[in-house]
């Protein structure tokens, strides 16, 4: 380990060790002051840019939520007026979640946002849409009511079909509910975070226009 | 489920069908909203416009 005073690190990795490199990894993974910026372009000023952080509001609550669930168990909410609030709650904001995700993804199409060397911002995105449809599927198989069972036997074949029947049973409850409340929601928020990285790292896209005129 | 909401809830949705196209008319709704949502966002003025433009994140 190499001996520096507090603060004065080292830019460069002389002694290969895996600390630095990550610490340097880390500060170098978004410009200086863009992390949790202030102040923003003139063209950010428009309602069209809150969907994004809204949808990040909405995935708040419904983790919240969904945490609150989890402490009630699959059936708190057949059985108490308290867990059909939350339930709901849960729905709803899942609802939000996808409404504030789809007005964001129709934007950031209609800009073109994957231009300036911000494709993998776009994949991230892409990602985070599929693996909440996946989530939200889960969701509706872990009702614990004939809703659930119609959902998981009109799904079965589909999911049959493209060969992953075998690992992702989706006639099974239990393996259904705890891809819901463990994998999915640790894949989303993974993507998520990877997602707003890179936003802050290269910024939010420019307008066509603006990027033609220079 | 009792309650005011039961009639519509216990019955079956209403259906636009168009070709093969085939749509409940609540999904039809909330698209509909969603897309006035995506409208209005483009339209309404957002608030204060002054001292825009000096902050960073101009990263073409």
């Amino acid at each position: 380990m190499t001996s520096v005073t507090r603060g004065g690190a080292p830019a460069s990795n002389p002694t290969g060790s895996w600390t630095v490199w990550l610490r340097n990894r880390l500060v170098r993974l978004v410009p200086p002051g863009e992390a949790l910026p202030d102040r923003q372009p003139a063209y950010v000023v428009s309602w069209i840019y809150v969907f994004g952080v809204l949808t990040i509001a909405a995935l708040v609550v419904v983790l919240v939520s969904g945490g609150l669930l989890a402490v009630g168990g699959a059936s708190w909410y057949h059985v108490s007026s308290v867990g059909h609030f939350v339930n709901s709650l849960h729905l709803w904001s899942v609802e939000l979640f996808f409404a504030f995700m789809v007005i964001h993804l129709w934007g950031k199409f209609w800009m073109a946002a994957w231009r300036g060397k911000r494709t993998l911002t776009w994949v991230t995105g892409v990602l985070a849409f599929v693996t909440s449809i996946g989530t939200a599927f889960t969701g509706y198989l872990s009702q614990s009511n004939f809703d659930s069972q119609w959902i998981g036997v009109e799904g079965k074949d589909g999911v049959n079909a493209i060969g992953v029947g075998a690992y992702f049973n989706v006639l099974n409850p239990g393996q259904m509910l705890l891809w819901h409340v463990v994998l999915l929601p640790l894949g989303i928020g993974l993507i998520t975070v990877l997602h707003v990285v890179l936003v802050r790292r290269h910024g939010v896209v420019p307008p066509i226009d603006m990027e033609e005129a220079q | 489920m009792t309650g005011p909401l039961a009639a519509t809830a216990l019955h079956a949705a209403h259906y636009l069908t168009w070709g093969v196209l085939s749509i409940s008319v609540a999904n039809a709704i909330v698209i509909a909203i969603m897309v006035l949502v995506f409208a209005l966002a483009l339209i309404i003025p957002f608030g204060r416009r002054h001292d825009a433009g000096t902050g960073r994140g101009g990263r073409p």
